[in-house]
């Protein structure tokens, strides 16, 4: 293959997973250049969403480990650079993780980022007992900017909640700067909520008078910082708690309902209460009593589904023969939360980013060949150049 | 002279094809060709730098597309995969640099792109001499620059 043109070099390394393209980093000078530059990074991750390759589990809780979500056969550990305790969501192959403070990594790169700290302003007019930090991470496609942000609650003594400092801090920017409150509770984690759409969405419990409570679902946009409700299905029957997840760009919803039966919803178009459609119910035999279910993936034909099975191993569900079966992953840690994230070489200074959804959509749509010939001399002679 | 409907194309060792403008058009390069001159597609438009082998076999490749974009009943998305699995498994490595070359040219490319991810699967797991053989690149890093550049990624090799 010898003399084959650059374009073509580019258009056949923008399809390999990360591990090969920093190993062939060393085959020569021009390569180098071309896997480092900017404009590869966003081709590769185009190209990688575009297809949906490129997809890995990262798994939290006991140490941190990958499994390729192609193959499934094993868990390599990764060992962070700091003692990750949890971790947010991934954006763009971008993980927010927890240590003594926080960290934006790049699992597959290993390169990281420390978030500089901020203090807690307590709120002087009132009694507070205890102050909670939470933390989300997002992806501001607009400004191609990462978005961290904290949450302080504030609670009196006999633990009801006061009030939500909120602070947002942006990646281009490093700084921290102080938001409106959050003008809601959210769930008791270090990490909260599930990033679509620039948005993070979380459910929120509210209090329906008479002791009852009903739960919904709030998102909140990090581009222009508003909140708004996201609608839920109708249910039929009485109104219990629920979980939210993302299944490859849509929303869904778990319901662990008559206390054995699970039921996945997905929205098939986003903010439409309508276009809930019920994905999944399963209950005894085909698993056991009382387990919690995540979705995680679909399998190549669209035909299985990933759950994890009670933080203890992952199945494939059959949606039409609604069977389970086991997937033996070597090395598997015995506890563990995971999330699927798209294998990328963006920089955690958020440097790199996505390119803008037209580009996206419009290389989708096959109309960006050309455009992605431009970009791509552009880089190639920008590349060469260091080189002649 | 190809009749109504057809176009001849020529390799560059002068080997003669009548083919179906729908075929032939899923070139880039041709399309523009036929829309812009008409006497092409009276004449004999010839394929610069592409010899009556690679030629054969990109018509063979158009041919079975072009046919499944018209009558999605006759050649379903599984015949095609297949077909695809086929055409790109049969190619030897000097094959697949001409017709990545070929076709890039032309523009043909959903073709483009099923050869790049043949590539892309064949080096994915191999060392970087390997890649360097395969490519014939000549290693312009002195000892010390690869070392370092090995040792800010120990855990890819």
């Amino acid at each position: 293959m010898a003399n084959l043109p650059p374009e073509l070099v580019a258009d056949i390394l923008v399809r390999l997973p990360v591990k090969s393209l920093l190993r062939f980093r060393c085959v020569s000078k021009p390569w180098c250049f071309l896997i480092d530059s900017r404009n590869f990074t966003k081709m590769h991750l185009i190209q990688s969403k575009k297809t949906s390759t490129n997809l890995t589990l990262v798994l939290g809780f006991l140490g941190v480990y990958s499994i390729e979500l192609g193959s499934l056969d094993s868990a390599i550990p990764l060992r962070p650079p700091f003692s990750a305790s949890d971790l947010s969501n991934s954006c763009n192959g971008l993980i927010l993780v927890l240590a003594k403070n926080p960290f934006i990594w790049n699992p597959f790169t290993r390169k990281f980022r420390e978030v500089p700290t901020s203090p807690v302003e307590y709120p002087v007019d009132l009694e507070v007992g205890s102050a909670y930090e939470t933390y989300g991470f997002a992806y501001d496609s607009e400004n191609d900017d990462y978005i961290v942000v904290r949450v302080v609650e504030f609670r009196g003594f006999d633990l009801t909640w006061i009030r939500s400092e909120t602070k947002v801090y942006t990646s281009k920017s490093n700084v921290w700067r102080k938001i409106e409150n959050f003008p809601y509770q959210l769930p008791y984690k270090r990490v909260w909520g599930v990033h679509l759409n620039g948005a993070l969405h979380t459910v929120v419990k509210n209090v329906a008078g008479h002791g009852n409570f009903f739960w919904s679902i709030m998102a909140f946009d990090v581009r222009n910082e508003q909140h708004y409700p996201v609608p839920k299905p109708d249910f039929r029957g009485m109104d219990v708690e629920f979980t939210v997840e993302v299944l490859r760009d849509r929303l869904c919803l778990i319901r662990p309902w008559k206390k054995n039966r699970t039921d996945i919803w997905i929205m098939k178009e986003y903010g439409v209460k309508e276009s809930w459609t019920k994905l999944l119910s399963i209950a005894p035999p085909v698993v056991e009593s009382y387990v919690t279910l995540c979705p995680l993936a679909y399998s190549k034909n669209g035909e299985e589904i990933l759950l994890n099975h009670d933080d203890k191993r992952l199945i494939w569900y059959h949606l039409r023969r609604k069977t389970v079966r086991n997937v033996s992953v070597d090395g598997l840690p015995f506890v563990f939360y995971a999330e699927v994230c798209t294998e990328s070489l963006v920089h955690p200074d958020g440097l790199v980013g996505e390119a803008d959804e037209d580009e996206l959509s419009q290389q989708e749509k096959g109309m960006g060949r050309k455009l992605k010939k431009e970009k791509r001399d552009d880089f190639l002679s920008e590349g060469f150049k260091l080189v002649l | 002279m190809a009749s109504k409907g057809n176009l001849t194309l020529k390799s560059c060792n002068g080997k003669e094809f009548i083919v179906e403008e729908k075929v032939a058009v899923m070139s880039t390069t041709i399309k523009n060709m036929v829309d812009v001159d008409d006497s092409f597609a009276q004449g004999v438009i010839p394929i610069i730098g592409v010899d009556g082998k690679i030629l054969a076999k990109l018509i063979e490749y158009c041919k079975e597309h072009a046919e499944a974009d018209e009558d999605e009943e006759v050649k379903s998305e599984e015949y095609l995969k297949k077909f695809d699995e086929k055409f790109v498994d049969e190619l030897n490595l000097n094959d697949l640099y001409d017709l990545l070359k070929a076709s890039n040219y032309l523009e043909i490319t959903k073709l483009l792109n099923l050869l790049c991810q043949k590539v892309a699967s064949m080096i994915k797991g191999k060392k970087p001499e390997e890649i360097r053989r395969i490519f014939n690149i000549k290693n312009d890093f002195t000892p010390e620059e690869e070392e370092e550049i090995n040792r800010q990624n120990p855990w890819a090799f």
